[in-house]
């Protein structure tokens, strides 16, 4: 059994397709992270650890601002 | 659950042998099989309309009269590389006796990766990675739901939009949805921060003090749709609970309605019958006129003549009365009393002539008045006897109440049948329960209405917050704080999110389309048929060869359609991967079972299919896919409630 790389890829393109329309200066890479984390823990029934990693990733993202 | 003791099943897994048969009458445990598969992944085994079957009816009842209140699946498999074993165990709990609810019974699950053991509470997540219950319906098959795809074409039913849900996790969608929902629980946080942090700032009263109030405003609009959403769950599950008792009992209901019906016919036939008993005594009364008719008309006729004669004479008399009268004024006069002229000797003898003989005339006439009324009352009289006969209306009578006695009898009996049938049911009780079904259907209707003007209010405040912000961030203030960075980031974040959803959804719903159609083509029989579309919630619509959409569709079309929708949600969700099948034939025929033979296996990595005799005959129909047969079994009854699966070469 393989995972469902299938329809995960037409969720990414679908992604990269509408930043670009709406939302231009935001970074590819980021994104692509953000996929990430909801692709590995779609199924899960918990959300606690994906917004503890969203959260996480979006502090990183800003950076240094005060 | 039929089985009983050890079973052991090798599932084939060379690649060109990928098929096993499983042969079984009904009842024999066909999609028992299918639900232990399902009960070892996911702890839970379903019944009619999807229906969690409680665990203490999965026991097997012999093994539960004989004390043993134990259960257990175990499954070995492959996936991604590794080596699996899956092992779920239900046994009663220590302190209890004689289980009597799922309570009393205690379930554990264990799974070893390549021999290691996998943690408890990561069990899920790693049977999740490759095999999600949200798509098991996709390859945990049972034929019998099959009909559940054809609600898919009506738009706005519940279980259309059930089924849409569990297709969209196939395909990828909760991602997006999901990652909506946390970013805008980020944004939400944000924006309280910012809140605080344009308050401690000056100038920034009048923004922070409009941005809370949103906010406020977005928490209350929240909780008040979940609210309301808590109470549509809440109403749509003791509708849908009211929905199964009254399934069972509808045959109950209709029984009382016609028994009711029956009871209204029987009171009209009695009303009817003594109606006419009445009449028919009316009209017996009178009979015995009917004895006399003949005499009766003649007599009417004799008296009739001598009105008339009398009638004659009285004119008669008048009008002579008149011409005396004139002739009398005339010759006392002398003169015309119309033109006043003088009247000659000569005409005036004429005019005494003429009056004597009318003078005797009248003398004559005979007019007897008290004769003319007295002959016109016997007239009335006689007329009241006359009367249509009523000998015939009698027999009319009697012949209508034979009717109705003998429709009476089959009325009485199908009555007295029913309400013997019914016997025992509360069937007031039904009645109430349909009213409170009933009710509970408008109340989902008017809450549902209520979510979507709720969801919609909440939509003008996030907008209002989002434009809020954007006059926030270009404040040169305000820019340079974190938190307005962090709140424009998962604003960017969110609306990707959000407005990739549709867009995700378009691109599935052509390809599902797409491989749908592919499939299609290969599985039916009929080549006029070009191809299937899609509408929004995946039911399909096979379109002919000049562009028309078939209306009107056998079950046999129902079933190629729906294994083409699941068999173009497979290849568009997932890699090819097993597929155990539950009676999918009933209602195809040969040649259509031919196409699906020859195509599934292609398309699946191991398939499983649980079929009896009746669908496919063991000696002529499996020719398709005989090179393709790793393993045939065959379920046995041994007792009716303990069936064991053996081995059965074809």
């Amino acid at each position: 059994m393989n995972d469902v790389a299938a329809a995960d890829d037409m969720a990414w393109r679908a992604l990269l397709e509408t930043v670009k329309e709406v939302a231009p200066d935001l970074s590819e890479s980021f994104l692509r992270k953000a996929y990430e984390i909801q692709r590995r823990h779609q199924f899960a029934r918990d959300r606690g650890e994906s917004l503890r990693l969203m959260e996480a990733l979006i502090e990183s993202e800003i950076g240094g601002v005060k | 659950m039929p089985y009983k003791g050890d079973v052991v099943v090798e599932f084939p897994t060379d690649s060109s042998l990928n098929v096993m048969i499983v042969f079984g009458d009904n009842m024999r445990g066909k999609t028992s099989f299918l639900n232990a598969l399902r009960w070892a992944f996911y702890g839970r085994a379903l019944g009619r309309h999807l229906h969690e079957i409680p665990l203490l009816n999965l026991l097997n009842r012999e093994a539960t009269a004989e004390g043993d209140f134990s259960m257990e699946v175990g499954v070995r498999f492959e996936a991604g590389g590794h080596r699996y074993d899956l092992r779920r165990r239900a046994t009663k709990r220590d302190h209890v006796a004689l289980p009597s609810r799922t309570e009393d019974m205690r379930v554990d699950c264990s799974l070893q990766k390549d021999s290691i053991v996998v943690v408890g509470n990561q069990v899920e997540a790693e049977i999740n990675r490759f095999i999600p219950e949200q798509v098991s319906r996709f390859f945990l098959f049972d034929g019998e739901l099959l009909q559940e795809y054809e609600t898919l074409l009506m738009e706005g039913s519940e279980q259309g939009r059930r089924i849409k849900d569990a297709i969209e996790q196939v395909l990828g969608v909760p991602t997006l949805l999901l990652g909506r929902d946390e970013i805008g629980t980020i944004l939400k946080q944000a924006q309280k921060q910012q809140t605080k942090d344009l308050q401690q700032m000056q100038g920034m009263d009048a923004q922070a003090e409009h941005q809370s109030s949103l906010q406020a405003k977005e928490g209350a609009q929240e909780r008040d749709i979940e609210a309301l959403k808590a109470r549509l769950k809440e109403t749509k599950e003791q509708r849908e609970a009211l929905d199964d008792e009254l399934e069972k009992v509808e045959g109950v209901h209709r029984a009382k309605t016609r028994s009711t019906e029956l009871g209204k016919r029987q009171a009209e036939i009695l009303a009817k019958q003594e109606g006419n008993a009445l009449a028919r005594l009316g009209l017996v009364k009178t009979a015995w006129l009917d004895l006399i008719q003949a005499q009766l008309k003649v007599r009417q006729g004799q008296l009739l003549e001598e009105q008339a004669r009398i009638s004659n004479i009285v004119e008669r008399k008048a009008r002579i009365d008149t011409r005396v009268e004139d002739l009398e004024m005339l010759l006392s006069e002398a003169s015309c009393p119309t033109c006043k002229q003088q009247i000659s000797s000569e005409n005036r003898g004429k005019f005494a002539t003429q009056l004597a003989n009318l003078k005797a005339e009248t003398i004559s006439l005979e007019v007897d008045g008290d004769a003319l009324a007295r002959v016109s009352n016997e007239i009335s009289e006689v007329s009241k006897l006359i009367q249509a006969g009523v000998g015939k209306q009698i027999r009319n009578l009697v012949s209508e109440d034979r009717s109705l006695s003998v429709e009476l009898t089959r009325v009485d009996n199908e009555k007295e049948k029913i309400d013997e049938q019914i016997r025992g049911y509360d069937t007031e009780a039904i009645a109430s329960q349909r009213r409170l079904r009933d009710a509970l259907i408008k109340q989902e209707g008017s809450v549902e209405q209520r979510i979507v003007e709720a969801e919609r209010d909440l939509g003008k405040t996030r907008n209002e917050l989002a434009v809020l912000s954007k006059v926030i961030a270009n404040l040169p203030a305000a820019r340079a704080k974190r938190s307005t960075a962090k709140v424009a980031l998962c604003q960017a974040l969110g609306k990707v999110f959000s407005e990739s959803v549709e867009r995700l959804r378009e691109d599935l719903r052509r390809k599902v389309q797409q491989k749908a159609t592919e499939a299609f083509r290969r599985l039916t029989t009929q080549e006029k048929y070009e191809r299937l579309e899609i509408n929004s919630n995946y039911g399909l619509t096979i379109i002919d060869e000049n562009g028309n959409p078939v209306e009107v569709r056998s079950a046999g079309a129902e079933q190629i359609v729906a294994l083409s929708l699941i068999d173009g949600l497979a290849r568009t969700g997932r890699a090819a991967g097993p597929v155990v099948m539950d009676t999918p034939f009933g209602r195809l025929d040969p040649k259509h079972r031919e196409n699906i033979l020859r195509y599934l296996p292609e398309n699946t990595s191991q398939l499983v299919l649980l079929v009896h005799e009746g669908e496919i005959r063991k000696e002529t129909d499996l020719t398709p896919i005989a090179s393709r047969i790793g393993k045939s079994y065959v379920i046995e009854e041994v007792t009716p409630r303990h069936s064991k699966i053996k081995v059965q070469p074809l």
